[in-house]
């Protein structure tokens, strides 16, 4: 009679951890979905329909800096501050908008890759794109020393990723149409207001802050925003309210 | 198998629905009801538009919110309003949906083109949406639908806006289509489904009324539905289905609880009595 040896603790063990391994299959990472999100689609089915909100938005973002009746060089900081997130701001209700006129938010809800999906990857575009246009402000705005550079790009970084936080942040939590105009209200309350408000004392408050404090501050607002992208583009459970919000 | 079980979806104090529970394994499921009942809500739940305040929807077994993508992967859906870009042509716009329903570029362009002909709009391809017709428009949805071949084929309200022809194609594409998937629609219109269906889902006062055969509901008034051409002369209460006109006279069918009256002679009863003696209180 041939006998069937027991196995030991050790093989039974192995033969365990190989059948979890199979059936279990590890959550993709956000930035793997993204990839594979922007393989499936490339960047013209996800910004599609979407060239108008960001032309304005970037319009608005240099019409603003162009356009405040105030002398640029005595408010350099003041309105790169202020200005730094309105392209972000601008392009993200602007899009939303666009996409829930379209009458197709519910088709693409239940499509393999959602609109909130789409929303991440175009949020964090956005994101990338505001950054881009910050760092391409500083040159432009006659800084006299590398010094006064840096600290106005830190400054502006700052306002952007706080902005970019605060305004994701808030979206995802309330899904009500009428609070959607609510971070351009923020923006408004803690960008031209402030220059408004204190004036010069305004400007000499951001131009004299330690750039390890605007840049400590930008780092963790990065990251804060950076999370908030995540359980965006990560949420199962989204009713169809809003579209980064949803 | 998709399984509804014991799901109550509310808003704040109103209950949509309540406690509900169907199961689907394959055929045409029709949703049978007037506006206003829950239909679309059903709908949305199962597209996962909405989730159920409580009870739980089931696919193979497990949580359809649960399984999130590979859910989505399994249904089409064609919602009540169907946008569309007006400046594409369908073949784009199938291309775009194709897409996001993560099917590869070379089985779309197959797909695509196949699904166009199937609702027969091959010969307009490449001509823009913005020149369509609602019945066009109505059967690029229903073409995006089955982009992804799905296992669950969920269409709220899909005749709206086409006509008789239209209506009669679209009930034929159904018939097909229903061989090998679970096909869900939802309609207030009897004589869409009428044929078609192998179930019909009634909701009445936002819960499960009936779930049964087209003939298993007929039977349900079986030996209650009259015709007459003298209502005058009928005695006792009836409630009055529908009034044809013959020759300048009036042919009445109605429904009377208390047997065959006089000089009315009894008739089968069909889907459409049904559905006007059930909701009587809304639809008249």
């Amino acid at each position: 009679m041939n006998w069937i040896e027991e196995p030991s603790r050790e093989e039974k063990e192995q033969a365990i951890a190989r059948i979890l391994a199979l059936g279990l299959t590890k959550p993709k990472s956000i930035w793997r979905h993204l990839r594979d999100m922007y393989r499936a689609l490339g960047f013209r089915h996800l910004f599609l329909h979407t060239a108008y909100p960001v032309l304005i938005s970037a319009a608005l973002m240099i019409g603003f800096i162009l356009m405040i009746p105030l002398p640029f060089d005595q408010y350099r900081n003041a309105i790169l501050f202020a200005a730094a997130p309105v392209f972000f701001i601008f392009a993200v209700l602007l899009t939303e908008t666009a996409e829930r006129m379209s009458g197709l938010f519910d088709l693409k809800m239940t499509c393999k890759y959602t609109v909130q999906q789409i929303a991440a990857f175009r949020v964090l575009c956005f994101s990338l794109i505001g950054t881009v246009l910050c760092t391409l402000a500083i040159p432009l705005s006659g800084f006299p020393d590398a010094r006064g550079s840096l600290r106005a790009l830190a400054c502006s970084l700052c306002a952007l990723y706080l902005f970019s936080f605060v305004s994701i942040s808030f979206m995802r939590h309330f899904h009500r149409k009428w609070l959607r105009p609510v971070p351009v209200l923020l923006w408004l309350a803690a960008g031209p207001c402030p220059i408004r408000i204190f004036g010069r004392e305004w400007e000499l408050f951001l131009a004299r802050m330690p750039a390890a404090v605007t840049v400590t501050i930008a780092a963790a607002a990065l990251v804060l925003f950076l999370r908030e992208i995540k359980k965006l583009a990560n949420a199962q459970r989204r009713e169809v309210h809003g579209y980064a919000g949803c | 198998m998709l399984a509804v079980n014991h799901v109550t979806k509310k808003y704040g104090r109103f209950a949509a629905l309540e406690d509900i529970t169907i199961e689907f394994t394959g055929g045409v499921y029709a949703l049978l009801a007037p506006n206003g009942s829950g239909k679309t809500t059903l709908i949305k739940m199962l597209a996962t538009l909405l989730f159920p305040t409580s009870g739980e929807i089931l696919w193979e077994g497990m949580d359809i919110t649960r399984l999130g993508e590979r859910y989505r992967e399994v249904i089409g859906y064609l919602p009540q309003e169907f946008g569309y870009y007006r400046n594409q042509t369908p073949r784009q716009f199938l291309h775009y949906l194709a897409a996001l329903k993560g099917i590869d570029r070379a089985a779309a362009r197959r797909k695509v083109a196949e699904l166009l002909e199937l609702v027969s709009l091959g010969h307009v391809i490449d001509t823009k949406m913005r020149k369509f017709s609602g019945g066009m428009i109505q059967r690029v949805g229903i073409a995006q639908a089955l982009l992804n071949d799905p296992q669950i084929l969920i269409l709220d309200e899909p005749t709206a806006g086409l006509d008789p022809k239209e209506r009669v194609r679209f009930r034929n594409l159904i018939s097909e289509l229903s061989k090998d998937r679970i096909v869900i629609l939802s309609t207030h219109i009897v004589s869409d489904i009428e044929t078609i269906a192998n179930r019909v889902i009634m909701l009445k006062d936002h819960r499960l009324f009936i779930n049964d055969s087209p003939a298993g509901i007929c039977r349900t008034l079986s030996g209650k539905v009259y015709e007459t051409w003298e209502t005058d002369r009928i005695p006792g209460p009836y409630f009055t289905l529908t009034q044809r006109q013959e020759n300048g006279r009036t042919l009445v069918r109605f429904v009377s609880e208390d047997g065959c009256p006089e000089p009315a002679r009894p008739v089968e009863p069909n889907l459409e009595d049904v559905f006007l003696y059930v909701y009587r209180d809304q639809v008249m």
